[in-house]
């Protein structure tokens, strides 16, 4: 995607599900902090991407959403993984392997 | 499953977008005051906020809904555009479906009968007419049973009235007696009970009836409980058998009851009285003209056999269907061709002014062009900019349609009313938008296409454009001018009709149906005094003043004719036979019918007097051509039937029996207590001329019958204006729709002229400014202007009078008095276009002289 070079094509919605599976319920800006910080920064993802990526999975139905108070007493939007999310991720994790071994194989070829 | 969840919340975001964007909002105020001074990587917040919209929304429909919202705006910018677009298009199609629906339940439809493209009638009528239809007689129908061998299950019926008494008001009803296997070979099963049975028609053992579905739920309130009841009909008592289905009606206009056909064998041995109608099934490999073929084998035979009743029988086969539309089939084709005409013409029409449209926004699209839309995507824009149109043309020509089919009503053939409904159902509503899409595909795609391919290759307004516009107004022309010779034809016929002087005056005159209940006619004399006392009483009324009775009202019904000897001439079987109508002495007074010749009849020509007649001019010229009929005599039947003689006392004029386009009968008029014995002829109809409107008589009419005999039937109450127009309403509907087709079209082509050459004058406006600078006058140019609109009109008036010299021949059939290439039609409609359309041209040319030779000049 164009507005997102950091992070592969089609993943993003992965990433935040894969996110909100490891934390629960996080609010938009912990799960660009998380991504930024599990991947030692290679992973920077725009707000311009991350919002409209998050209101995707709400129109999906894959997350839920509802606002809770920060640590800091602040309101924020928490989004929670929902049952056909964690199918999705399911699904999403086990197609990206597949391609992704099929990628390394082709760029890595196991010498015979 | 997820996808109707998906659709659910999409719904609810578009309820409920203020609240999402509100929380979008809030959402991103958190980010950035987390985030500090990471702001900078947030990007234009109002392009974040669209993206996010963009993921609820439905890119494609909203799209669109961009350009009908486009169209719209466009639609109002120039509401006449607009206006004249849709009402053309609803007008062409709101007609087109009205005719097109009405032609498919009348031509193309099966009727509602098992194999009914099987049923045949047979007709009987004289050797000398090429088209027979009358009735046939119990003796014929008889042998044709026993001896046709490419008909099968021939059954006989006849039209019969009854009157229904017992629970509630008595009331007269249409009735048919049938033989026993008339509804098996028609094919329909009873809905309740069961049919007639083989024997029940005969005489005494045919006191069964069956209901129609519309008398039993009107009369007996739907009970089945009806069934093996008896009921008084024509002082009888009948037992219910069966119930027919719902709106189930054979060849007649009429079936509420349904009794044995059961004769006397006196009645069965006769030849000479015709009254029944014969049906029968062909075999599946059996034309008409097989059954034809053997109908004449056989009529020859019976008129060597039976010289006395037979000598001059035709008989004639025609298909149930054939005889059902035969009136009406060759007006509907017409309505057809002159619809799907005036459809063209709207089309074309449509196509023009989007043509136009797309011409004059020819700057504004190249601008598009640049700024990156895509050619697919314009082309989609002006498509959507025509399916607005149709659709809104669509739902337009509903009201059109509707209104169209209420005028259509009449066409509708007698015998087809009960089972043909004419309504908007949902296959109209479906041939309608057929119809409307078919509109957007023909007049949007060739401009969008053409538009969108201008756009890229050269600037917009080249000869193309021209070329194809006036080849379209040129097509306009010549099919408007053939859609009005038509409808001038088919005025002139209606003209023709009206201006028919039908033998009396029909003003100011109003009848009604008083069929006498049985036991008036046991007393001839008290049915005699029942007549005077009507007549006199009525007369007697402040607003009437003349009443009469008479076998029928002029036109109502074309049949009683009987033969009849004459003293001094030969008897010539077939030809000497004459309309016989039973009346009281002032009935002619009453209708106005002249007298030319003796006197008229009087009370004094009573049952104890000399036996008088008053023949009409036609009966005086066709049997004494040259001599005075007064003093002559005749009797009714054949010189054998021995008839008492009957005296000729004078001659009145004729009187149009059969109809406003037929020619008048030979007519006699017997007084009716002359003639005691019940039969078709005695006086059944009431005429009273009023002083002022007719109408308004009826209920003192009705109060007076009321007054003298409580218990009679009165039917058929009305003005014998409005029964002498339902004899031209075919005429007048279709003079009518033609006419209104027709001077749309007129309209239209003038409009495409308008068009075309306005266009011209703003295109031309800097040559028309060289033009004047050089020296050429104002009036040069509007000349200029207008030769090129006068070409147009005279190729296509050439090309559409050729196409209706060819083509209104066929419309023979429908014209009265006026020929298919009468002159002063061809010329009328002519000057009509030539003057419409010099006026279409003039308009426009008019501004061509109002061109100031410097502005022009600088324009551009």
């Amino acid at each position: 995607m164009a507005e997102a070079p950091n992070i592969p094509p089609g993943t993003l919605h992965m990433l935040i599900l894969k996110t909100l599976a490891r934390l629960g319920p996080m609010h938009g800006y912990g799960i660009a902090q998380f991504l930024q910080q599990t991947s030692e920064g290679v992973l920077e993802v725009e707000e311009g991407s991350l919002y409209p990526a998050l209101q995707r999975l709400l129109l999906k139905g894959w997350v839920a959403a509802d606002w809770r108070q920060t640590e800091n007493n602040r309101r924020a939007r928490y989004y929670t993984l929902t049952p056909d999310g964690k199918k999705a991720l399911k699904a999403e994790v086990s197609s990206f392997d597949k391609v992704n071994r099929a990628i390394s194989q082709i760029i890595h070829p196991v010498e015979a | 499953m997820g996808l109707l969840a998906e659709w659910r919340r999409r719904l609810d975001y578009w309820r409920n977008q203020d609240r999402y964007e509100r929380e979008l909002d809030e959402e991103m105020r958190f980010h950035l005051e987390s985030a500090g001074s990471g702001a900078k990587s947030f990007g234009n917040v109002t392009l974040l906020r669209e993206r996010s919209r963009d993921v609820w929304g439905w890119p494609l429909v909203e799209s669109i809904a961009v350009d009908v919202r486009y169209t719209l705006r466009g639609f109002r910018k120039s509401p006449l555009f607009a206006a004249i677009a849709i009402g053309t298009l609803a007008v062409a199609i709101g007609g087109g479906t009205a005719i097109v629906s009405l032609a498919e339940a009348i031509l193309f439809r099966p009727l509602p009968y098992r194999n009914a493209d099987e049923l045949t009638l047979i007709f009987e009528g004289t050797l000398s007419r090429d088209r027979v239809r009358g009735d046939t007689s119990p003796a014929t129908y008889r042998a044709l049973r026993n001896e046709m061998k490419s008909l099968r299950g021939l059954a006989v019926y006849q039209p019969n009235e009854m009157n229904l008494s017992g629970d509630g008001e008595p009331e007269r009803l249409d009735a048919v007696l049938a033989s026993a296997n008339f509804f098996d070979t028609v094919g329909v099963q009873p809905f309740l009970g069961r049919f007639f049975r083989e024997g029940e028609d005969e005489p005494g053992k045919d006191g069964v009836v069956i209901l129609s579905y519309e008398l039993w739920q009107r009369r007996f309130g739907g009970d089945t409980r009806i069934l093996n009841q008896t009921i008084h009909l024509s002082e009888a008592l009948y037992t219910v058998i069966g119930v027919l289905p719902p709106n189930f009606r054979y060849h007649l206009d009429r079936g509420e009851l349904w009794t044995p056909f059961a004769l006397s064998p006196e009645r069965w041995a006769s030849r000479g009285s015709r009254y029944v109608y014969v049906t029968g099934r062909r075999a599946p490999a059996v034309s008409v003209e097989a059954v034809q073929a053997e109908l004449d084998a056989l009529a020859a035979r019976y008129r060597k056999d039976y010289p006395r009743e037979c000598s001059v029988m035709k008989l004639q086969a025609v298909d149930l269907h054939d005889r059902l539309t035969e009136e009406s089939s060759t007006s509907l084709y017409f309505l057809l061709a002159a619809v799907f005409g005036l459809l063209l013409i709207a089309c074309s029409n449509v196509a023009s002014l989007l043509l136009t449209r797309a011409v004059a926004r020819g700057a504004e699209l190249s601008v598009r062009t640049a700024l990156g839309a895509s050619s697919g995507r314009l082309v989609r824009q002006l498509l959507t900019e025509s399916l607005v149109l149709a659709l809104t043309a669509g739902v337009a020509s509903l009201a059109v349609a509707a209104a169209v089919f209420r005028i259509l009503q009449p066409l509708v053939p007698p015998g087809m009313l009960a089972f043909t409904r004419l309504q908007l159902d949902w296959s109209v509503v479906a041939i309608q938008f057929a119809l409307a899409l078919f509109c957007t595909l023909a007049s949007g795609m060739m401009p969008s296409f053409r538009a969108a391919g201008s756009l890229t290759t050269r600037a917009i307004g080249g000869r193309h454009h021209e070329t194809m516009r006036s080849g379209l107004i040129a097509g306009e022309i010549a099919l408007a001018i053939l859609l009005l010779t038509g409808a001038a034809l088919l005025f002139r016929t209606f003209q023709n009709l009206n201006g028919v002087n039908p033998g009396f005056q029909p003003e100011h005159l109003i009848s009604a149906q008083t069929v006498l209940p049985r036991e008036f006619y046991r007393d001839p004399a008290k049915r005699t005094l029942f007549y005077t006392e009507v007549t006199e009483r009525l007369a007697a009324l402040p607003g009437i003043t003349g009443a009469a009775f008479t076998s029928a009202v002029p036109t109502i019904w074309k049949g009683g004719f009987s033969a009849y000897t004459a003293a001094d001439k030969p008897f010539q079987p077939g030809i000497s036979s004459a309309m016989m109508r039973q009346v009281t002495p002032e009935y002619f007074r009453t209708m106005k019918i002249p007298l030319l010749e003796g006197r008229l009849l009087t009370a004094d020509d009573n049952a104890r007097s000399e036996m008088v007649t008053v023949v009409n001019q036609s009966f005086a010229r066709q049997v004494w051509p040259g001599e005075s009929p007064l003093g002559k005599r005749i009797h009714r039947g054949d010189p054998q039937s021995g008839n008492p003689w009957i005296t000729v006392v004078g001659v009145v004029g004729d009187v149009y029996e059969l109809g406003l386009a037929s020619k008048p009968p030979v007519i006699t008029y017997l007084p009716e207590s002359q003639h005691p014995a019940a039969t078709f002829s005695s006086p059944n109809y009431l005429v009273a001329r009023t002083s002022g409107d007719p109408a308004a008589m009826a209920a003192a009419v009705r109060r007076i019958i009321h007054e003298v005999n409580p218990n009679q039937s009165v039917a058929k109450l009305k003005p014998v204006n409005e029964v002498l127009a339902s004899e031209s309403a075919q005429q007048r509907i279709q003079a009518t729709i033609t006419v209104a087709f027709a001077l749309t079209a007129l309209f239209l082509a003038c409009l495409g002229i308008y068009g075309v050459l306005s266009y011209a004058v703003a295109q031309r406006r800097q040559e028309f400014g060289v033009r004047l600078a050089l020296g050429a006058t104002p009036r040069q140019l509007v000349s200029l202007v207008m030769n090129s609109g006068v070409r147009l009109t005279l190729i296509g008036a050439v090309i559409g009078l050729t196409a209706a010299a060819g083509l209104t021949r066929f419309m023979e059939t429908l014209l009265f008095q006026v020929r298919p290439l009468e002159p002063a039609v061809f010329a009328g409609v002519t000057v009509i276009l030539a003057l419409t359309a010099m006026f279409a041209c003039w308009l426009p040319a008019r501004r061509a002289r109002k061109v100031e030779p410097a502005h022009a000049l600088r324009y551009d």
